[in-house]
């Protein structure tokens, strides 16, 4: 029997640089994506993805403003829930990240899998890192975003197979089982 | 990733030395963490274009060169620009097509035209004749041109030993930008050619001389060399520094509601 392999779930940040420096609310200038079916708040910026066990999970940056650049800088799995900009933008002083190591953005390159052993049912919250223009100076840390596990599909499709979660109930319910 | 080439260029230097090389002055370029703006000299033209590979050394993220040339001593405006006939002149000029009609000599209408040209100045002047338009929208004296600066200087053609080894693939473009008389240059670069590649800008300018009371601009070329160093780098996964692995995701905790 032929397995279709899983795609990969593509979650794609959208930025306006300069509107998010220049202070503006996070809804008018950075909005994430993806290409789930199943994912909410799409085109905003606190996105709950829903991801398969084993699924690939992929991070891309769009730069909306082409004259300013945007880096994705680091995709940060945290253990609480706390949405917006980890210190406001329009107070002048962003809290600076110290980088883990040199490494330039551009070569950087955030993917991976979802374990085995992530907990079917739960939402991991996560937080972006973004850098601009040269990518240097303070990284913009923005949270809210979470990848929500689901369990293994069993017809490798990567897409709705099981009626338990097929259901907008499911979701509707916060992804308790 | 998109990199820009920013030249700003003495203009009354490099017409005066006949030569461009020390009157360019590489202002910013975008670039990596390695890339020299100016340089120790900042007349040095130096651009390090960096390309990210992928361990089967497959291109990641590829580089493209854009060039700006901006200029010193630039007059006040973009272009020269035709400049209307006021509603005065606009009239005589439409009571003189008139008047040809009826006209049968042709010495009669010499006469006509002559008598037009002593009052409004001459029929059909060219665009140099004419003028150019200040800021202001009013037209600048001969002298105001001549003090004032120069038309900005264009990049016209790239060439060298980047380009002859196809380090780099220029191409010209068209722009709305009348700063860059229509036109701007772009390369994509091969960064798989590592090292210190040479290529050398051709660059127009325009030398202003006076010939009956009118400004002629002779065009002239001159060029700079650049230099241009190829760099890779290879892409790593941010997560696990190396290929792709799980996901290091974090039990979120939920914290217990003091007053629930």
């Amino acid at each position: 029997m032929f397995v279709m392999p899983m795609p990969a779930l593509v979650i794609n940040i959208q930025v306006d640089s300069l509107a998010l420096l220049s202070g503006l609310p996070l809804h008018e200038c950075f909005f994430v994506v993806d290409n789930s079916d199943f994912s909410q708040g799409k085109g905003q910026a606190a996105l709950r993805s829903v991801a398969l066990q084993g699924q690939r999970v992929r991070w891309t940056l769009t730069s909306i403003d082409l004259q300013a650049p945007a880096w994705l800088k680091k995709i940060e799995f945290v253990d609480s829930h706390v949405t917006g900009l980890s210190q406001p933008v329009s107070d002048g002083h962003l809290e600076r990240i110290e980088a883990d190591d040199s490494r330039t953005a551009r070569a950087v390159v955030w993917e991976g899998l979802i374990p085995p052993t992530a907990m079917i049912g739960t939402a991991y919250p996560y937080q972006i890192h973004l850098s601009f223009g040269d990518d240097v100076g303070a990284p913009v840390v923005v949270r809210g975003c979470e990848i929500e596990v689901r369990g293994v599909d069993p017809y490798g499709t990567g897409g709705p197979s099981g009626a338990a979660w097929a259901s907008k109930a499911f979701s509707a319910s916060g992804g308790v089982l | 990733m998109q990199d820009s080439v920013f030249l700003l260029i003495s203009v009354l230097e490099a017409l005066k030395q006949r030569g461009v090389e020390g009157n360019a002055y590489q202002l910013l370029a975008r670039l990596d963490e390695e890339s020299e703006v100016g340089g120790p000299d900042p007349a040095t033209l130096r651009v390090t274009a960096t390309g990210v590979h992928r361990p089967d050394g497959s291109i990641a993220d590829d580089v493209t060169l854009n060039w700006n040339v901006a200029s010193l001593q630039e007059h006040p405006y973009a272009r020269p620009k035709p400049i209307i006939l006021d509603a005065q002149t606009e009239a005589a000029v439409k009571a003189l097509a008139e008047m040809a009609r009826s006209l049968t000599s042709i010495a009669e209408i010499k006469a006509a035209i002559d008598a037009f040209e002593a009052e409004h100045g001459l029929v059909g002047a060219s665009l140099a004749e004419q003028g150019f338009m200040g800021l202001d929208g009013q037209p600048m004296t001969v002298a105001e041109v001549m003090a004032g600066g120069h038309i900005a200087p264009v990049l016209v053609d790239i060439t060298g030993q980047a380009v002859d080894d196809e380090v780099i693939f220029p191409a010209q473009y068209g722009s709305p930008d009348s700063d860059s008389a229509g036109w701007y240059w772009s390369a994509t670069v091969d960064t798989h050619k590592v090292g210190l590649h040479r290529c050398d800008l051709h660059i127009m300018f325009y030398r202003p001389r006076l010939e009956e009371h009118m400004i002629q601009w002779d065009p002239e070329i001159y060029t700079v060399g650049m230099d241009l160093v190829v760099n890779q780098i290879e892409q790593t996964n941010g997560f696990t520094g190396a290929a792709i692995g799980y996901l290091p995701l974090v039990e979120p905790v939920t914290l217990e509601d003091p007053h629930g």
